[in-house]
């Protein structure tokens, strides 16, 4: 579960990047965060990894208030998050089976359950015959693909995905969304930032609207809202 | 920390190792340098002291005798060394024992011209070589020896090891100067090294911070490369030392000065060595890190 509470930013430049914003996303939503570009949804997706805390008001992930997290406490709170990002952010070096090995590891997750895990992923995303294809021989819906098993290896209560058809043509995006959809029906928590609107508009959702910092829309089975920038 | 954790730290530690191939180079050439001179001074303080015992041991006082004395003078006043308390052992050294001594060196090189006429004017006196059973008596006992009659004069060689002491001090106390400032060169250019090794990681580091690495999960990898590094250098430092030392061991033949053989420092470089050049790794890569887990 995600509160927020009359949350608002400032940066020590003076900018203000959130203004007021309150809302709740229970567990198992799926939640689309939209709006134009400087509108807030960067702050707000820092929020979620607690790379940002708010000037005032409170955030709370998953009963965790973020502003009172001790820094110790920080990368405990970051294993509740799955994070994709449209950037793919994958390790060039270590194959795709690695990619998500590494991040079991980092949690000091056993030998024996990754083993048996890791499969079981690769088989949701569709990649069981490419365990051992390195990221640079994948396509982009393939990469988004890692990234996305990465994220959910460890079954993280919510999972964050932040403009993740950015860099793919319609195909693989819808392949990347629908996959997203199989993810949040399974029942983890699903925010995805997005700028595709034809992807908000058919999928018919809720959607949560930031423009200037202000959440202007939150809307059940909204739409994007915007013309396409 | 599970093993399997460990071992995917040593793992990914020295595969930064060989990425970072020519920054390794360089931190292992520093470490290397930094721990021969420490190895060098090492080698030196342990000889030198060692001198200064076998001095000590060896011939801690010599006695004089009067020229004028006749042999059973000369045995006479052996007798009452001999009952001086604290006197452990006496070594009778006549003045022709001496003289052909030195003639024989002498001869070997082939100088002995520098003797002739002197056969029978005999330039060495009559001496006893006196060893004590116990170090701290020696003013004592010289004291004795020196009031017996027929005595002329007295060396004392304890004041010779005290210097030789107080010279072993100094380069230990020199050294250890030394060590301290090259350690901090080596410390910074291996955390200069592990700098460059971060930064190619940085968005591994971003990564690992956004699954939720902790900081110390982050950091493991590179300072089992920064201790890595140090551990090569000891190693290769060790041998160079070895090296050099027993070439100098086996050319250098000054009779009454022994050098330390080197199995007996051995333990002592290669521990010493190994723990400096971790340590100096270890801190290395601590420094270097510190900036990049601000995420």
């Amino acid at each position: 579960m995600v509160i927020a509470k009359n949350v608002g930013k400032v940066y020590v430049d003076g900018n203000m990047a959130l203004d007021d914003v309150t809302f709740l996303i229970q567990n198992g939503e799926f939640v689309f965060l939209v709006g134009a570009s400087g509108a807030g949804k960067t702050t707000l997706i820092k929020m979620f990894l607690r790379e940002e805390i708010p000037s005032s008001g409170e955030f709370i992930v998953n009963d965790k208030n973020i502003s009172t997290l001790l820094p110790r406490e920080i990368p405990y709170f970051r294993r509740s998050i799955g994070v994709v990002f449209q950037d793919f952010r994958l390790l060039p070096d270590k194959t795709v089976y690695e990619n998500i090995e590494f991040a079991m590891i980092v949690v000091g997750a056993p030998r024996k359950l990754r083993r048996k895990r890791i499969p079981e992923v690769l088989n949701q995303v569709g990649l069981a015959n490419r365990a051992k294809a390195y990221p640079d021989k994948l396509s982009g819906g393939e990469k988004q693909r890692v990234a996305i098993a990465r994220a959910i290896v460890n079954r993280p209560p919510i999972l964050l995905a932040d403009e993740p058809t950015g860099n793919l043509d319609p195909d693989n995006a819808w392949e990347i969304m629908n996959l997203l959809d199989d993810i949040n029906k399974r029942g983890t928590t699903v925010i995805v930032a997005t700028h595709a609107k034809d992807i908000v508009d058919t999928m018919q959702r809720r959607v949560i609207a930031l423009e200037d910092g202000k959440l202007v829309r939150d809307e059940e089975k909204g739409v994007y809202g915007y013309e396409n920038e | 920390m599970r093993t399997n954790r460990i071992r995917y730290f040593l793992r990914e530690g020295m595969k930064n190792v060989s990425r970072n191939r020519l920054m390794s180079v360089a931190s292992v050439t520093t470490t290397f340098a930094t721990l021969f001179i420490l190895g060098v001074f090492l080698a030196l303080t342990m000889n030198v002291n060692s001198w200064a015992e076998q001095i000590a041991r060896d011939c801690q006082v010599q006695v004089f005798i009067n020229e004028d004395s006749t042999p059973e003078q000369y045995d006479a006043i052996g007798q009452q060394i001999q009952n001086i308390q604290g006197v452990a052992t006496i070594e009778k050294c006549t003045k022709e024992q001496i003289f052909e001594e030195v003639k024989t060196k002498l001869e070997a090189k082939g100088e002995e011209s520098i003797l002739v006429g002197l056969e029978n004017d005999n330039p060495y006196r009559d001496s006893y070589k006196v060893s004590l059973t116990d170090l701290t008596l020696t003013e004592a006992v010289a004291e004795q020896i020196q009031s017996i009659q027929g005595v002329a004069n007295i060396t004392d060689f304890q004041e010779t090891a005290g210097i030789i002491y107080s010279i072993s001090e100094n380069i230990k106390n020199f050294s250890l100067w030394i060590i301290v400032i090259l350690g901090v060169i080596s410390a910074f250019i291996i955390s200069n090294s592990i700098k460059i090794s971060v930064f190619s990681r940085r968005k591994e580091i971003h990564i690992m911070k956004y699954i939720g690495a902790t900081n110390w999960f982050v950091r493991w990898p590179f300072l089992v490369e920064g201790m890595v590094v140090g551990f090569y250098g000891a190693l290769i430092a060790f041998g160079v030392i070895w090296l050099v030392y027993w070439r100098i061991y086996e050319s250098v033949s000054v009779q009454f000065l022994q050098l330390v053989p080197f199995s007996a420092m051995a333990w002592l470089l290669i521990g010493a060595f190994i723990i400096v050049g971790i340590v100096i790794g270890f801190i290395g890569s601590l420094i270097s890190i510190r900036k990049h887990l601000k995420v």
